[in-house]
């Protein structure tokens, strides 16, 4: 929630800020490649407000979900603008492989165990799927 | 539906069609060899959730990486989530010098890429859509005779598993596949734009451009990527920059970016009448007032950069960024 309501004020803030900026283009500056590369999407300067705000909320998120703070500023630099959108929209919602399956019912058990055997879910390292030779 | 699939495929497979370097296979008949397996392609047991740092360094090392799971633990484990997210893995490949590029998800892509001796690290869904089991692995190889992949999973070195089974759980998380590159490689799927944003985003150096505009020589932007590339290096190449540029206005006319470039390119070499020609020419196909918006996004840049030519004077900082 807290990331929620100061994205809010900081893009409002931003947003005002860069109203006059047509592109990322600093004054007599060169158009850098990225820019160059979505030229045609004259959608983009609203992306790019965008990703200096995606950045902060990433660099938040991933701190309360326990990245180590030295960490954390190398890992916000790694992304580029696109992954950093993604990261900040979906950080609770993108698949983290990893995660397990804790505290499995018997029920579900056995329909894990039955769909393993069909080869359609291979959860179980003990099971054989009958789509196998 | 499936099993006609897997029927073609094992006829497909007995064909044995060997893929020419380059081309992109648009059936299975293309896919490579019958059977093939990357056995130099190391394994790092998982620890618990840890099964994407473990795939990531699997296909890092391969490629002349030094680096253990342990280490890249830090870079793409999220604690809160007990695992580890997709853009994460990307931007990991990239941090190593290396180019991510994304396959499509179509298991053949998978298969061609395992082909073309490039492992693939996938995300699949090893349980129901209702019950996930978010796991990372390592396509290894593959036998289309036998319809079976060979992965690098978890605690195991050597998974063997259905194509059946394997395209079940990997569509079904997604179909996220990923390969790292090295710089001298080219993608086997990328379309030009993804692929030079990703040589934007690895701020490569002007050689891997270079490649990239020879791969593409009727890209405007690989040639205008190029260019900033030189211009970025440390001792920027403005002479280089400057054929770079007349390379993108030569091939691709429409791509009005390369115009402004190259009037301060050649502004800042003091060919000054020269650079007013080409702003001219830039901002007349901008047209006034502008004929898109994409060129009315670019019309303020072209102003600026006419107004410091006619008054024979650059700003400062007139240096590429990537």
């Amino acid at each position: 929630m807290p990331i929620r309501h100061r994205s809010v004020v900081l893009s409002l803030i931003i947003s005002l800020f860069f109203a006059a900026l047509p592109m990322r283009v600093a004054q007599a500056d060169m158009i850098d490649t990225s820019s160059a590369l979505h030229w045609r999407n004259a959608g983009d300067m609203r992306a790019q407000v965008g990703d200096l705000l995606a950045r902060d909320e990433v660099r938040a998120a991933l701190q309360e979900r326990g990245v180590k703070p030295e960490a954390v500023a190398a890992r916000v630099a790694a992304l580029s603008d696109d992954e950093a959108r993604a990261m900040a929209r979906q950080i609770d919602q993108l698949p983290a492989g990893g995660d397990g399956i804790i505290g499995v019912l018997f029920a579900v058990f056995i329909i894990l165990l039955i769909t393993d055997i069909l080869g359609l879910t291979k959860v179980f390292p003990f099971t054989r799927s009958i789509s196998h030779h | 539906m499936a099993r006609a699939a897997l029927l073609a495929l094992v006829l497909a497979g007995t064909a044995c069609v060997t893929v020419q370097p380059g081309s992109t296979p648009g059936s299975r008949a293309d896919v490579g060899p019958v059977a093939v397996e990357l056995a130099a392609v190391p394994f790092f047991a998982q620890e618990v959730h840890e099964c994407g740092p473990a795939a990531l360094a699997e296909i890092l090392v391969r490629n002349g990486v030094d680096v253990t799971p342990d280490a890249l633990s830090d870079e793409v484990y999220l604690p809160g989530r007990a695992g580890t997210l997709a853009p994460e893995l990307v931007a990991s490949v990239r941090r190593h010098g290396l180019l991510p590029e994304l396959l499509p998800a179509r298991s053949e892509a998978v298969l061609h890429a395992v082909a073309r001796g490039r492992p693939v690290l996938v995300l699949q869904n090893l349980g129901l859509e209702l019950l996930p089991h978010w796991h990372y692995a390592v396509v290894v190889g593959y036998d289309l005779g036998r319809q079976e992949v060979l992965l690098r999973s978890g605690l195991e070195p050597r998974q063997v598993m259905t194509l059946f089974t394997f395209e079940q759980t990997w569509l079904r998380g997604g179909g996220f596949a990923l390969t790292a590159l090295r710089p001298e490689d080219l993608p086997l799927y990328a379309a030009p734009t993804a692929w030079l944003q990703t040589l934007a985003d690895a701020h490569a150096p002007p050689e891997v451009w270079d490649r990239a505009a020879r791969h593409w020589p009727d890209s405007g932007a690989a040639a205008f990527g190029l260019a900033n590339a030189r211009l970025a290096q440390n001792e920027p190449d403005l002479r280089g920059a400057e054929r770079a540029l007349r390379d993108a206005v030569r091939v691709e006319p429409g791509f009005l970016p390369a115009y402004n470039n190259l009037a301060l390119v050649l502004a800042r070499q003091g060919n000054w009448a020269e650079a007013r020609k080409w702003i001219d020419q830039g901002l007349e196909r901008i047209g006034s007032p502008p004929q898109t918006p994409a060129g009315a996004a670019l019309q303020p840049a072209f102003e600026d950069t006419r107004r410091q030519i006619q008054a024979g004077r650059l700003a400062p900082a007139a240096a590429a960024r990537q």
